[in-house]
């Protein structure tokens, strides 16, 4: 293997030479080249060890379908697991290992144990380490060290990653031929495209046919200059189309950074990109992916698909052997042998079948031996050094076989079994491929609307057939494109086929109109299966699945495809079986004595290639995965010390800690400080929906459970919320603004779901109503001043609002000035301390707050979290919905029956499911107190409940539970199978620490019930 | 009931009063928040009878769906779903507007309702915002909203409302409390266009 001279069409550049270390060795390349390219040319053969056995493998293809050549690049934030080497640009100072080798490439164990592989068959792990059950960890970690390729990176990745969204009239992938020819029909007709392609430069096989071929090269040259200038294309090199879903939404992975030496990449660039195309149409120009002859050894290094060892040649100036053996069952090969002898190689060409015409070769010196196929590899030195062949004969779709056998010596085995069209794409909207026999492969079904599929996927095997097929398909195209002129229209199919010399004339159609253009004939034999050496026949290079594990999974009775792949894991690495899945059916048919297409395929999922988890996440990781929502006072927050928690996506203070304490001390001081003097609490973040309209009040008192007919204006309420089946969904204060006016509030968590809860009703069940919701959340500001002082504060801060407890008694709210803002201030308690909430513009937020602050100083004012919050609240025995309860709890589970009123006009939501059997059961959890009988021990929330010490029977669990500190002791909340009745009684928890703690149970109002300091100080 | 008789010097601030605004100020991508407009939400049932005089009454006209009408200057209305209407309009004039709204609208079934707190108003432009906004939000801005043209979608994943005014750039309504995230994604989105 090495590099040649100067070729006709080389895409390196031998003006840029590179270095790059492969295994810890130095070697040279050119810009242009692949890792891979530039491995053969330095005469590398070995690149990686097979997943099983251990066996040498070398490169065998060019593209994205390698196998074997999967390395490991660089290190620690810039480390690439299982990258193929042959789609790996070479920028100097590339560092590659290779991805497989236990304990290194060059010495492999699993080698070691050659003797005992041929009991490693298919289901050999299965079978083997069953027994003893118990020892299965350990089989499992030995065989975990095993198995597999590149470590995964031990650090964090270094670089970034993003999306972007595009629309287009036309999305083609494929950068081919029928891409390009698609690209420019349809952008001179109008339509705006979007053209895809994961190599680096676009041209797709194409650039081989350049090397040879005058006319080939002048069209890509003029077609590719016309679509760089064209105002309506938008091109993506490096780019692979990795999904198709509904709507022709198309995903592609652009490589923007991955070419570049590290120290080039700029840290500001993502280093890939994930498209996200929505196209109003979409062509597939994917192309195929050739498959390799099946017969034993078929894995040895120097074994290449023979279209790879073209590109090698053309592409990159490399000769992948002197004395090279092409086998093969279809007009293909000959292109490579033609080439190679420009290059000066006379190849040996051994074709399964008879009657190709060969003159042209024959009569340079080129052996071609027809009516014969490779049915061993013979190793020498780490490579393949010598072929087997005999003869074959094709009778109707058999072959048999001779059994004389003849040895050609060799340095390189180009094979190719037929193309196999890629369908991946069409497939992953769930269509089926299905088998064509004139093709031997399976061909698109490209049944989905506003799909459509060109060139060598839909079995064109030359330049000119491609390219008239993209542009038909361009044409088809945009026909459908309403914004494209019907004048352009009908001159785009006309001009696609002036501009291709040698194309196929397009057929008339039955209807008037044009058929597709007839694909030219490789004449691809019928599948070679062999029945020797199918035990060394490798199907699946990545998973080293062999012809014999096939055959083992039928005899074992998988019948299904879906069933072999399993068993024997055909498909299963990371290349997804892209050479080998269909050879791999072909021997199941062999074997079951069936047609392919009987047979059939395996299932073809996103993604078509491995995408990066760093491309997925795109921009959204850190403290940007999730929005995280901030109230206007968040700046002073921060300012006053506090740390936060996250309630749904909303960052709320959850203590504000002095120097040297830590939450329970916060806490502590926070809650006794409330009750005591006073306490200042943000509320901004609870869901506010505005509800107006003739039938606002009729609505409150469907969704929910309690009466609203009366509640007049300047008077609020607190609200249960069941969902239709009965189960407490949400509860908050609604004000009264006017009869036909009202404030909602809902939970922090619970504001959006509340809010669509509401408009599905309004909008689906009860259009006759009168009523719009508002969401105004982000509107209010609310500073909640709590506590026995809190008055005296408002009388400072307000003047138009009388605060006295005759004239603003709890649960009124009303409208003033509040420090020169306009406000509505509440009277509303969530401790049971005298409090008031002040709602204003969130532009004023923050200064009410600073301001409340400052003067709330003269009475030791102290600002308290959500956390002293939980405690205030749990000590008056007030549930939080999601926390006390669970979707499973009624409003008389809760203790709350006193909320529900029975006797409406209409019935609320959830008052039918209330009357079932189920939930009038006397023993469903009810929520009551407990109180542990060591009154300094304090329970963790959700710890299990029992009857009895020595009980394992669950009878509820721990909802809440705090030290309270105006208690001095303990207290929780805790839902009891017929809790409510069992008052005054001893039951146990055992949470997991394994404790076993005596309760009693008691009323779940801890403090105060006597409601006496609702009205603070005297 | 005491009187004070203080007179308090309030302070007013945005969503985005805490961001460093420096992060998207460059030819490639210019943000700036609007920091003087108040938002009045117009529920409401265009055909119903009284409407057109009422509307006339505020002197704004109802746009089509996913129009808008009048001036950024004076009054700016919305289309945001089939009866609902944004009114962007001077901070100063909208006590008054939501005053005469009301008025206007007595009998009509309706709900006019203060949102001035509920949003940061962005105007986005500079020569990468397309590039920059193509990478956020999924609906095409590029190709579909013209001048004219009002949107709901998501930043990432935050609601916005996108409308353009001017043929080279946008604006943006981000909700309050999903500003400093929107904020944020985008000073992330533009690192590479510096």
């Amino acid at each position: 293997m090495k590099r040649l001279s100067t070729q006709p069409c080389e895409r390196i550049d031998r003006s840029a030479p590179l270095y790059f270390q492969w295994q810890g060795k130095r070697y040279q390349g050119y810009a242009g080249d692949t890792l891979a390219s530039a491995m053969l040319a330095n005469d590398i053969a070995l690149v990686g060890r097979s997943f099983k056995y251990g066996r040498q493998r070398g490169i065998m293809a060019a593209g994205t379908e390698e196998a074997n050549a999967l390395v490991t690049l660089e290190t620690a934030g810039y480390h690439t697991p299982n990258a193929r080497a042959t789609e790996t640009e070479l920028y100097d100072g590339m560092s590659a290992i290779a991805g497989s080798g236990v304990p290194s490439l060059n010495s492999d164990m699993r080698a070691w144990l050659k003797p005992f592989h041929r009991f490693m068959a298919a289901g050999f792990y299965y079978k083997m380490f069953k027994w003893p059950q118990k020892l299965w960890p350990v089989y499992e970690d030995n065989l975990r060290k095993l198995s597999g390729f590149s470590k995964a990176p031990d650090s964090n990745d270094a670089e970034i990653y993003d999306h972007q969204y595009h629309h287009a009239d036309i999305a083609i992938v494929g950068g081919g031929p029928a891409g390009l020819a698609a690209a420019l029909n349809a952008a001179n007709a109008g339509a705006s495209v979007i053209l895809v392609d994961e190599r680096h430069a676009v041209g797709g096989e194409m650039i081989s046919d350049c090397a040879g071929n005058e006319a080939a090269k002048a069209w890509f040259a003029e077609t590719l200059a016309a679509l760089e200038a064209h105002d309506n294309v938008r091109m993506f090199p490096r780019t692979t189309a990795y999904a198709l879903h509904d709507q022709n939404l198309l995903l592609a992975l652009e490589r923007r950074q991955d070419h570049l030496p590290l120290g080039a990449r700029n840290p500001h660039v993502s280093r890939q990109r994930s498209h996200r195309i929505r196209a109003k149409q979409v062509i597939l120009a994917t192309g195929s992916h050739e498959r390799p002859m099946m017969f034993a050894n078929n894995d040895l290094p120097g074994v290449m698909l023979a279209g790879a060892m073209r590109r090698y040649l053309n592409e990159y100036a490399v000769l992948c052997g002197d004395n090279p053996v092409i086998a093969g069952n279809n007009d293909s090969i000959y292109d490579l042998a033609a080439d190679l002898l420009r290059a000066g190689i006379k190849a040996t060409v051994v074709d399964c079948r008879s009657g190709y015409d060969a003159g042209a070769l024959t009569s340079q010196g080129v052996t071609v031996r027809q009516g014969y196929a490779v049915v061993d590899a013979i190793e020498k030195q780490g490579r393949v050094g010598a072929v087997k062949i005999a003869q074959t004969t094709l009778k109707g779709n058999k072959w048999t076989q001779g059994s004389a056998q003849e040895v050609l010596s060799c340095d390189a085995l180009a094979t190719s079994g037929g193309f196999s069209p890629l369908v991946h794409l069409d497939c992953h909207t769930g269509s089926k491929p299905a088998f064509d026999a004139d093709f031997q492969a399976f061909m698109p079904a490209c049944d989905k609307p506003n799909r459509f599929v060109a060139g060598s996927i839909r079995g064109h095997s030359d330049w000119q057939g491609s390219a008239a097929d993209g542009a038909y398909a361009a044409a088809q195209a945009v026909e459908k494109i309403p914004s494209v002129s019907p004048f352009t229209k009908g001159s785009t199919l006309q001009q696609s086929q002036e501009v291709i010399e040698g194309s196929p004339p397009l057929q008339k159609g039955e209807q008037g109109g044009f058929n597709s253009p007839q694909p030219k004939s490789l004449n691809t034999a019928p599948f070679l299966v062999l029945e020797q050496g199918r035990g060394k026949t490798f199907i699946d290079m990545q998973n080293d699945v062999k012809a014999s594990d096939i055959e083992l999974a039928i005899r074992e009775n998988y019948r299904s495809i879906e069933h072999i792949k399993r068993y024997t894991a055909l498909g299963f690495g990371t290349d997804q079986g892209k050479t080998g899945n269909v050879n791999g059916i072909a021997i199941a048919a062999e074997v079951m004595g069936r047609d392919i297409a009987e047979v059939g395929t395996t299932t073809f999922r996103p993604m078509y290639t491995p995408v990066t988890l760093g491309a997925l996440a795109g921009e959204e990781i850190g403290l940007l995965f999730d929005p995280q929502r901030f109230t206007p006072m968040q700046a002073s927050h921060i300012a006053n010390g506090a740390d936060f928690e996250t309630v749904g996506q909303w960052m709320r203070p959850w203590y504000f800690p002095k120097a040297g304490e830590d939450m329970h001390a916060a806490v502590q001081r926070e809650c006794l400080a409330t009750r005591s003097e006073l306490g200042m609490m943000d509320a901004s973040t609870l869901g506010k929906i505005d509800i107006q309209g003739p039938d606002a009040r009729e609505f409150l008192a469907r969704v929910y459970t309690n009466a609203w007919e009366k509640l007049a204006p300047g008077k609020c309420r607190y609200g249960l919320m069941c969902g239709e089946d009965g189960m407490i969904k949400d509860d908050g204060v609604t004000a009264c603004i006017s009869d036909t006016h009202f404030l909602m509030t809902t939970t922090t968590g619970g504001a959006a779901s509340v809010f669509t809860h509401l408009e599905t009703w309004l909008q689906t069940e009860w259009p006759e109503l009168n009523v719009y919701l508002t969401s105004v959340t982000d509107h209010w500001s609310t500073t909640a001043v709590v506590g026995p002082k809190a008055r005296r504060v408002m009388e400072q801060i307000c003047d138009d609002i009388d605060f006295s407890a005759e004239n603003f008694p709890f649960m009124d709210w009303r409208e003033g000035t509040v420090l020169g803002v306009p406000a509505r201030v509440m009277r509303i308690s969530f401790s049971g301390e005298l409090s008031y909430e002040i709602n204003v513009q969130a532009n004023y937020g923050r200064y009410i707050w600073d301001k409340v602050t400052e003067i709330g100083r003269q009475y030791n004012v102290t600002h308290y979290g959500t956390e002293s919050m939980h405690v205030l609240r749990a000590e008056k025995g007030y549930i939080i919905v999601g926390q006390d309860t669970d979707g499973s709890i009624t409003p008389q589970d809760a203790n709350m029956g006193w909320a529900v009123s029975t006797n409406k006009t209409y019935p609320f939501l959830g008052q039918r499911a209330l009357s079932r059997s189920d939930s009038m059961r006397p023993d469903r959890k009810q929520l009551v107190g407990l109180y542990t009988q060591d009154p300094q021990k304090v329970l963790p929330e959700g710890a299990q409940l029992v009857n009895a010490e020595g009980d394992n029977a669950m009878i509820g669990h721990v909802t809440s539970s705090y030290m309270s500190p105006i208690l001095g002791r303990s207290i929780a909340m805790a839902v009891v199978k017929g809790g409510l009745s069992r008052m005054g009684e001893t039951i146990y928890a055992k949470p997991l620490s394994g404790e076993v703690v005596p309760l009693t149970i008691v009323d779940s109002i801890f403090y105060d019930q006597a409601k006496e300091k609702l009205d603070g100080e005297a | 009931m005491a009187k004070h008789n203080i007179v308090y010097d309030s302070v007013y601030e945005t969503a985005l009063e805490q961001a460093d605004l420096s992060a998207l100020n460059s030819d490639a991508v210019r943000v700036t928040e609007i920091r003087d407009r108040g938002f009045v939400v117009l529920r409401l049932r265009p055909a119903t009878a009284g409407v057109s005089e009422a509307m006339a009454k505020l002197g704004i006209e109802l746009p089509d769906a996913l129009g808008m009408t009048g001036s950024a200057d004076t009054r700016l209305v919305k289309w945001i779903s089939p009866d609902e209407y944004l009114v962007t309009l001077p901070l100063a004039e909208k006590d008054t507007f939501i005053t005469d709204a009301k008025a206007a609208l007595e009998g009509i079934f309706s709900a006019v309702v203060d949102n001035s707190g509920g949003y940061s108003l962005l105007n986005i432009a500079g020569s990468e915002y397309q590039e920059l906004l193509s990478k956020l939000t999924f609906y095409d801005l590029r190709g579909n909203l013209p001048v004219g043209k009002v949107v709901s979608t998501l930043m990432t994943k935050a609601p916005v409302i996108f409308y353009r005014t001017a043929e080279d750039s946008l604006m943006c309504m981000v909700r309050w409390s999903f500003a400093d995230y929107a904020w944020k994604i985008m000073v992330k989105a533009a690192e590479e266009y510096r």
